[in-house]
């Protein structure tokens, strides 16, 4: 009895797991799929010398936003800080994405990505997609998935 | 035996008084801060009804221009940002302090915020102030809020 327990049990995990990761790899790639059908702007790959002069301490792993507007995501962990920004446009009821910023650092092997993609003439569709349901795809993302969505982009 | 016990309890008094102590010294030196400004400007508005939020935090980053302080938990958000002017060795001279404050269940939001006036604080290293400062949690925010005479709720 106690292993059909454990079975069920292991089963069950496993189709989370399976459950969590292809969520977030699809918000990865939707994410890619809209930046890539809106315009980057300022690429910088450098990593600046101020910032070996900054001091980070603590975890942070949170969203903030408000509806149909805007989401910001911030992520630190184990010495690399993300943070993106999404600002959001509604027309006639549907959702549009009208830019995308991500900051990436990872102070260990210094490696600095910021850029900006923004194309007012060209929104980006979230094709009825409301702004809770992208919340909530957002909020499965981990740092992995944003160096995913950086090396698809070929941006480090 | 009971020399034991007392030497434990002792022991414990000492460690937990020492843990407690950065997040009691930097908070007192906050409340200090917003007392030597004359004019503390005091926001409060509405947080809009539909304000998401997802997470935790309790990161600090911190340079030679100034610090910030983000928590959140459970449904307060909190920052606290200090600009600072230069570290000349063991003194820090303040240009500016803000705490905000979200209570997102109550949906208020709070900003108090003390400019323009210099602070010099003697006796604190720049490595001083960053662990001071990011010892600081969201009980001690609540406790400079109350102890300047402002009322949360």
């Amino acid at each position: 009895m106690k292993k059909i327990n454990l079975m069920v049990l292991m089963l069950l995990s496993i189709f989370v797991m399976i459950g969590c990761s292809t969520s977030s790899r699809i918000t990865s790639e939707n994410i890619v799929k809209i930046i890539d059908s809106l315009e980057m702007n300022e690429v910088d790959n450098t990593f600046y010398q101020e910032l070996k002069d900054n001091d980070y301490r603590g975890d942070a792993y949170y969203l903030l936003g408000e509806e149909n507007d805007y989401i910001e995501l911030t992520m630190y962990y184990k010495q690399k800080y993300v943070q993106m920004f999404i600002d959001f446009d509604v027309e006639e009821n549907n959702l549009f994405v009208e830019q995308i910023s991500i900051e990436y650092i990872d102070l260990l092997d210094e490696i600095y990505v910021n850029f900006d993609t923004s194309n007012e003439e060209n929104l980006y569709d979230m094709r009825n997609k409301t702004y809770d349901e992208f919340f909530e795809e957002l909020d499965a993302l981990t740092i992995s998935d944003i160096e995913w969505i950086l090396t698809s982009l070929e941006l480090m | 035996m009971k020399r034991l016990y007392l030497l434990l309890m002792i022991i414990t008094i000492l460690f937990l008084s020492g843990c407690q102590s950065p997040a009691e010294d930097a908070r007192m030196i906050v409340f200090d801060i917003y007392n030597t400004h004359e004019e503390i400007e005091f926001d409060e508005v509405t947080v809009p009804d539909d304000f998401y939020y997802s997470g935790f935090a309790s990161f600090t980053t911190s340079n030679e221009d100034g610090f910030t302080l983000i928590l959140l938990k459970d449904d307060i958000y909190s920052e606290l940002l200090i600009s600072w002017d230069d570290f000349d060795g063991n003194e820090v001279s303040i240009k500016s302090i803000q705490i905000k404050y979200f209570d997102l269940v109550s949906d208020k939001y709070f900003s108090l915020e003390a400019v323009e006036e210099g602070y010099v604080y003697e006796g604190m290293s720049y490595g001083d102030a960053f662990k001071n400062f990011s010892s600081i949690r969201i009980d001690d925010i609540k406790w400079i809020i109350d102890e300047l005479g402002y009322e949360i709720q």
